[in-house]
């Protein structure tokens, strides 16, 4: 089949009128013959496709004589023959005389008003230029099933318009509620089913719902598994990029219901397909690829309208088979049919973002990656989980895994915190301890060797120099004699002031815990001291001790010590409040004095000076040292 | 001459450091390989893109540590910076607005370039034909515009 296969046709639990089962098609004998030119051929999937070889279209609904055609615009908006207004109607007339979509209301109020049908009717009057862009509609759905009382086989469907009809899914009949031919006993319990309170009615739901909770657990657990696994390899496949680049993983069931809505959700599908053909190096092809993408009109009633996009190929089915998501959708679906799985199962992706990203960070809080690695390392791991999947795109996914571990982060923070430190000194005396076999036989570089890997030969609290030297001081003292040991211990007990009569054998100060002499002391157990030349344990060496001590170094409590402390203080503060002063008081003294001794000066000078000014002071200087010149030279004269 | 720095009488990394070191040292043996890599069959620019890229993703990823999840100090970031864990000029970029995803410091080097412009990566995807698959000459990115 070289060319290309049409879209999948229908995509309804309810009606699936051409499809029941993958190898079901239904048999030429019960269909109108194919007009000219038609030839009918055989999908990889199972189900029959339609080609015409002189326009190069291919179509899944069966075409039938332009004389019959005419009639579609009296199909009712629901989910199939809103998709195929006109395939339907086709069929409608030939196949299935019991289908609401013949008897249906072809205008109740809330009947939708599909674009593709305005085209349709367009199409026909030759009217307008279309406008290609405008946003696809979602067909109407059956959203509600409930089963009716005392009616075998007949259930009440709700759509998602609020429309109501009846359905057979044994016989796979469908009719609308107030037309058409309802048995009567069906007209009865739907009767009987609408007298029922809210309350019984909500009863009924919830029945209904646990009924089918366990299934459709079941069912989604393995879905999500297969969905896990082929997301797993696509992201595998995508790990080596080097930019963060998203791909959008939404070729699920979900959307491919609104793909197949008319013309106007055909633009992405068209440029696929036509580069798919271009591949084929075919250039009448794309020829026709353009003219479609333009939503040119077929010539009156050509059955070229079908919703799905048909391409073709050079004419005789043989050559690629291309598997197209459409195929692989219609697979799906057919197989939710099998399985008699509900609307509501196929539509789980719609779940409001907070509860996927909610549900993304139970899993996340479930398996623990580690907070403090990368996303590249972190997702193999999460990629198992079904729930990996309840967000769309690796961006979100990783986004959300940031945002929960920062959260994590923090109390990882905040208990460590709370932890308190271990020395590394005493962690590192513990450790030697425990492998007191290795200390006693092996020299430290072999130590050091055999025991590398370890957490605490790795600390880097502290230095190489400093675990070798605690290595020596203690492979040391594990040689000395009980009594030595004994004594050395007291003495480092005396040597420690902070140690009173009130403190615990386990409760001892740093100082003491990091010492080798403490830590070296042999583990004793209390039975077997004497017996065998080993001093006594530790704990009562440093209980004797304690009680040696004298009474008043009470611990005391913290009353007491911030009472101290607050007196201490206090004396301290007067004490500096009377330096202040003194010194406060020697500068004023001093200033004082300064002051005084100026002010003698100047009175002096006052004396001297007189009133008649400086000038009469100056002369009369000068004239005291004329008589003094001249006196000096009369003491010459005489002598 | 300065002290020679070995195990023996290094300074201990800053509180924290325990929490990454096995990330990092994970680092540190994929840039080791890929130094070791053969470069047979590659263009010669093709053979630096692995460092590039490693190296990009270490810094990315104490960039993320320490701005996004605060799961590192101050302290223990300036050290990883001086230690040569990340490229501290590149994080200076991803700082600035329309550099949030560089991939490498070359890439917007515009002056070593023919026309003065800047690497093919920085372009935005939608500025872009759709079948142009990009990888940068200087770093194997295909694509680092802040927009995409």
């Amino acid at each position: 089949m070289a060319h290309n296969l049409p879209t999948r046709p229908l995509k309804s639990t309810v009606a699936n009128y051409a499809y029941t089962s993958p190898g079901g098609t239904p048999t030429p004998a019960a269909q109108a013959p194919l007009p000219s030119g038609w030839t009918e051929h055989r999908a990889p999937t199972g189900h029959s496709y339609y080609y015409h070889a002189a326009t190069k279209t291919s179509t899944y609904t069966r075409p039938v004589p332009p004389s019959t055609a005419l009639v579609p615009q009296h199909t009712p908006g629901h989910t199939s023959s809103s998709q195929f207004p006109f395939a339907a109607a086709v069929l409608s007339g030939s196949q299935f005389p019991g289908d609401p979509f013949t008897h249906g209301a072809p205008t109740t109020p809330n009947y939708p008003h599909y674009p593709h049908q305005q085209f349709f009717q367009r199409g026909r009057g030759g009217g307008r230029p279309f406008q290609p862009h405008r946003p696809p509609k979602k067909p109407d759905r059956p959203k509600k099933k409930r089963p009716l009382p005392g009616v075998e086989n007949w259930v009440l469907v709700l759509t998602k318009l609020g429309r109501e009809f009846v359905h057979n899914p044994e016989t796979k009949e469908s009719l609308w509620l107030g037309k058409g031919k309802i048995p009567d006993e069906v007209v009865k319990a739907v009767e009987k089913l609408k007298s029922l309170g809210l309350e019984e009615l909500s009863k009924l739901d919830e029945e209904e719902k646990r009924a089918s909770e366990a299934r459709r657990r079941a069912r989604r657990a393995e879905k999500w598994k297969a969905t896990a696994v082929t997301e797993e390899l696509e992201e595998k496949g995508e790990g080596g990029e080097y930019g963060e680049y998203e791909e959008e993983e939404g070729a699920d069931g979900g959307q491919s219901g609104g793909a197949g809505v008319g013309a106007t959700g055909e633009g992405p599908r068209g440029k696929k397909r036509s580069a798919s053909a271009a591949e084929l190096g075919e250039e009448g092809e794309e020829e026709y690829e353009e003219e479609y993408e333009e939503y040119e009109e077929p010539p009156e009633g050509a059955p070229k309208w079908d919703g799905g996009l048909p391409a073709s190929g050079g004419g005789a089915p043989a050559g690629p088979v291309e598997f197209t998501e459409e195929d692989i959708s219609w697979q799906l679906e057919a197989m939710a049919e099998e399985y008699g799985l509900e609307e509501e199962d196929l539509q789980e992706e719609d779940l409001p973002a907070e509860d996927a990203v909610q549900i993304y960070r139970e899993m996340l809080e479930e398996l623990q990656p580690n907070p403090y690695g990368t996303w590249e390392n972190t997702y193999p791991s999460l990629a198992h989980d079904p729930r990996y999947t309840v967000l769309n795109t690796t961006k979100h996914r990783q986004e959300v895994f940031t945002a929960w571990c920062k959260d994590r982060v923090a109390i990882l923070k905040e208990e460590k915190l709370k932890q308190e430190r271990k020395d590394p000194k005493v962690q590192y005396w513990e450790f030697l301890a425990a492998h007191i076999k290795d200390v006693k036989k092996l020299y430290w570089p072999e130590f050091k060797r055999k025991h590398k890997k370890e957490k605490e030969m790795k600390d880097s609290k502290l230095t190489d120099k400093d675990r070798e030297k605690m290595y020596r001081e203690y492979s040391a003292h594990t040689k000395l004699s009980p009594t030595l040991l004994e004594n050395e211990l007291k003495k480092l007990l005396k040597s420690n002031k902070e140690l009173t009569r009130y403190a615990k054998v386990d409760g001892l100060p740093l100082t003491i815990l990091a010492d080798v002499r403490y830590a070296a002391y042999p583990l004793v157990l209390p039975g077997d001291a004497k017996s065998s030349g080993l001093p006594p344990p530790r704990d009562t060496v440093i209980q004797a001790f304690l009680s040696t001590l004298p009474e008043e170094a009470r611990p005391l409590s913290e009353k007491e010590l911030k009472e101290r402390q607050r007196q201490g203080a206090l004396r301290e503060r007067e004490r500096t409040v009377k330096k202040e002063q003194g010194r406060l008081r020697g500068e004023i003294e001093r200033g004082r004095e300064i002051l005084k001794g100026e002010e003698m000066e100047i009175e002096r000078a006052v004396k001297e000076v007189g009133r008649k000014g400086l000038l009469s002071a100056i002369e009369a200087e000068r004239e005291r040292e004329k008589e003094r010149e001249k006196l000096k030279e009369k003491e010459k004269a005489e002598s | 001459m300065p002290p020679i720095r070995t195990s023996r009488n290094r300074k201990p990394p800053p509180e924290g450091f325990e929490e990454i070191e096995d990330t990092l040292l994970e680092f540190t043996n994929k840039m080791k390989d890929a130094e070791n890599a053969p470069h047979e069959g590659k263009r010669k620019n093709e053979s630096v893109w692995e460092i590039f890229r490693i190296s990009h993703q270490r810094s990315r990823y104490i960039y993320d540590l320490y701005y996004s999840k605060e799961a590192i100090s101050k302290a223990l970031y300036d050290w990883l910076l001086k230690n040569g864990y990340a490229d501290a000029n590149l994080i200076a970029k991803w700082k600035k607005q329309g550099y949030e995803k560089l991939c490498c410091l070359r890439c917007i080097q515009a002056k070593e370039n023919n026309f003065n412009a800047t690497c093919i990566c920085r372009v935005p995807k939608a500025r872009l034909s759709k079948e142009q698959a990009v990888e940068c000459i200087s770093c194997g990115c295909r694509g680092c515009a802040s927009g995409d």
